[in-house]
């Protein structure tokens, strides 16, 4: 069996062809800079969904691929939405794992909000968008034959600028001890106090969507969430979060979870192995004179 | 202009219970339109407010949208064209019954959330794009301009901002830092009831409605959390923290 896989970024390239490797597929990938493939299409780079979807067009017709793979980024959703559209193949986004099952693929994602794992068939072909930091970069002997190829510019939208989002290096999806707040730290300059708590714990700042996305108070690459960052410590503090499912689905990884709130029935009560109800303001400088 | 809104209702998520022995949620709780659903009216709103036209809500979903829909209209939306009946529901129908309605009609701008807060699959907006033959705009944080016959957007990427334009009629998907979306007070919501909403049947669409989809099963992780609650003499809570916290790491 064969796929077709293209991801903007190598890592992610290299997730995902080391998880279809495993499925045992030939892997024929776009990609823009060197990534490991069985067929590596080397890609002028463009970012536009028209010339994606037209490139992914051109080559599957050329080598009818029984599965279409984008990694689950907002390109990756679009342009594999907009090609299934025009297709016809069925298509899955957000996959958090893939199987082959026959003539058919069983893939798992997340529904009701993240309620609920949806573990959901489809027959091949397909076209599938995976998040890519659900699977790790493994040694497989891929064939590496490397081609030449052209994403055409397409009709469709025209882009005048592009803005590198700064990212910051976080190291929370491997560290040991992560101190997450949510919007029950009133301030930004009260942020301070939660950066004092982590020194002591020697852990990593992380935060939930409003603190991140609505207040800008700590980058996009700090939240902790469906659509952020899936954390497994060994111990989370977790500091003012009411626990929106949203933000529940990144934390079911830690093994304890401390949560602090001052709502004795926040929803995070459910996800803690020890809930504190107590006022933040007075609790932690306590804590971290205790430390 | 004329803009219409594709919009969601949703089960109230909040509201889900999972049964503990069999993990499986029940679903008989209310429904409502879902959060970036309104951003988008709300965006469609503001672009009335500046540029005039008429701002449509249209939504294919349950027995219940006839209801929910009055969410919409009662933020300000002037009127709505909805499919509630059971179908069989995923993105290919959805996406289907969608493009039926808007190409009934000439619409320049046609919005949505740029993903539903229950399945969070993103496909609708492209697919209704690509069955209409029009340009895309996905996951757009502002809308710099609109004028003659284009928009500008500024699109909210995962590693980059973008600025792009397309000529209009287009589709545009936003996220959920668009805007703040407004609260209807009383009389808005009064005054939704008056508001036409136009019920169509998929009889009279002639959609074809396909299934290529099977759920094997739709469980609630376990959740295994010990939920022992801490409180009292501040001192005391403090030291309970501190032991667990040397313990664990």
């Amino acid at each position: 069996m064969k796929a077709l896989l293209f991801s903007e970024t190598p890592e992610n390239f290299n997730r995902l062809s080391s998880m279809l490797k495993k499925l045992g597929l030939d892997i024929h990938g776009i990609s823009f800079s060197e990534v490991k493939a069985d067929y590596i299409y080397l890609a002028n780079e463009r970012l536009d969904y028209p010339s994606i979807v037209k490139a992914f067009e051109e080559l599957g017709n050329k080598l009818n691929p029984d599965l279409y793979v984008f990694s689950s980024t907002k390109l990756g959703k679009e342009v594999a939405s907009r090609f299934s559209q025009r297709t016809g193949l069925p298509c899955l986004t957000e996959c958090l794992s893939v199987e082959i099952d026959g003539s058919s693929i069983i893939a798992t994602r997340y529904s009701l909000g993240g309620k609920t794992l949806m573990k959901i068939k489809t027959d091949l072909p397909a076209v599938i968008a995976v998040v890519a930091d659900a699977f790790e970069i493994e040694d497989f002997d891929f064939k590496m034959e490397k081609v030449d190829f052209e994403i055409k510019e397409a009709d469709g939208i025209n882009v005048i600028s592009r803005e590198e989002k700064r990212r910051e290096k976080v190291g929370l999806r491997n560290a040991d001890v992560v101190v997450c707040f949510g919007r029950g730290v009133r301030r930004k300059e009260d942020i301070e106090l939660i950066e004092k708590l982590a020194e002591k714990l020697n852990a990593e700042i992380g935060c939930t969507r409003p603190i991140s996305h609505d207040y800008r108070w700590l980058p996009e690459e700090r939240m902790i969430g469906l659509s952020g960052e899936k954390i497994s410590p060994k111990l989370l503090i977790s500091i003012g979060v009411s626990g929106q499912i949203q933000h529940a689905v990144g934390i079911m990884n830690s093994k304890t979870v401390i949560a602090i709130n001052n709502d004795e029935n926040a929803p995070m009560k459910e996800y803690s192995d020890y809930y504190v109800i107590a006022d933040l303001y007075s609790l932690i400088p306590e804590l971290i004179k205790l430390l | 202009m004329k803009i219409a809104v594709c919009v969601k209702e949703i089960y109230n998520l909040e509201q889900v219970k999972i049964i503990r022995e069999t993990r499986e949620p029940i679903l008989d709780v209310p429904k409502k339109l879902d959060d970036l659903s309104k951003n988008a009216i709300e965006e469609a709103l503001r672009i009335r407010e500046k540029h005039g036209g008429e701002v449509v809500a249209i939504s294919a979903g349950s027995k219940d949208l006839k209801k929910t829909i009055k969410e919409a209209l009662a933020m300000g939306a002037d009127r709505a064209i909805i499919v509630s009946e059971d179908f069989q529901s995923n993105a290919e129908n959805t996406a289907l019954i969608l493009s039926k309605i808007l190409s009934k009609d000439s619409f320049d701008l046609i919005l949505f959330g740029d993903a539903s807060s229950d399945e969070y699959s993103a496909q609708m907006a492209p697919r209704v794009a690509e069955l209409l033959r029009i340009p895309q705009i996905t996951y757009v944080r502002e809308i710099k301009e609109i004028s003659d016959g284009k928009i500008v957007c500024i699109r909210d990427m995962d590693y980059y901002y973008e600025t792009v334009e397309s000529n209009l009629p287009c589709v545009v998907s936003v996220t959920n830092e668009i805007n703040e979306p407004r609260i209807p007070a009383l009389k808005d919501i009064l005054k939704a009831s008056k508001k036409p909403v136009d019920v169509v049947s998929l009889n009279d669409l002639k959609v074809e409605l396909v299934n290529p989809y099977q759920i094997l099963e739709n469980l609630a992780p376990e959740i295994d959390r010990k939920q022992e609650v801490i409180q009292g003499d501040l001192k005391e809570v403090v030291k309970q923290i501190v032991e667990v916290i040397r313990r664990e790491i």
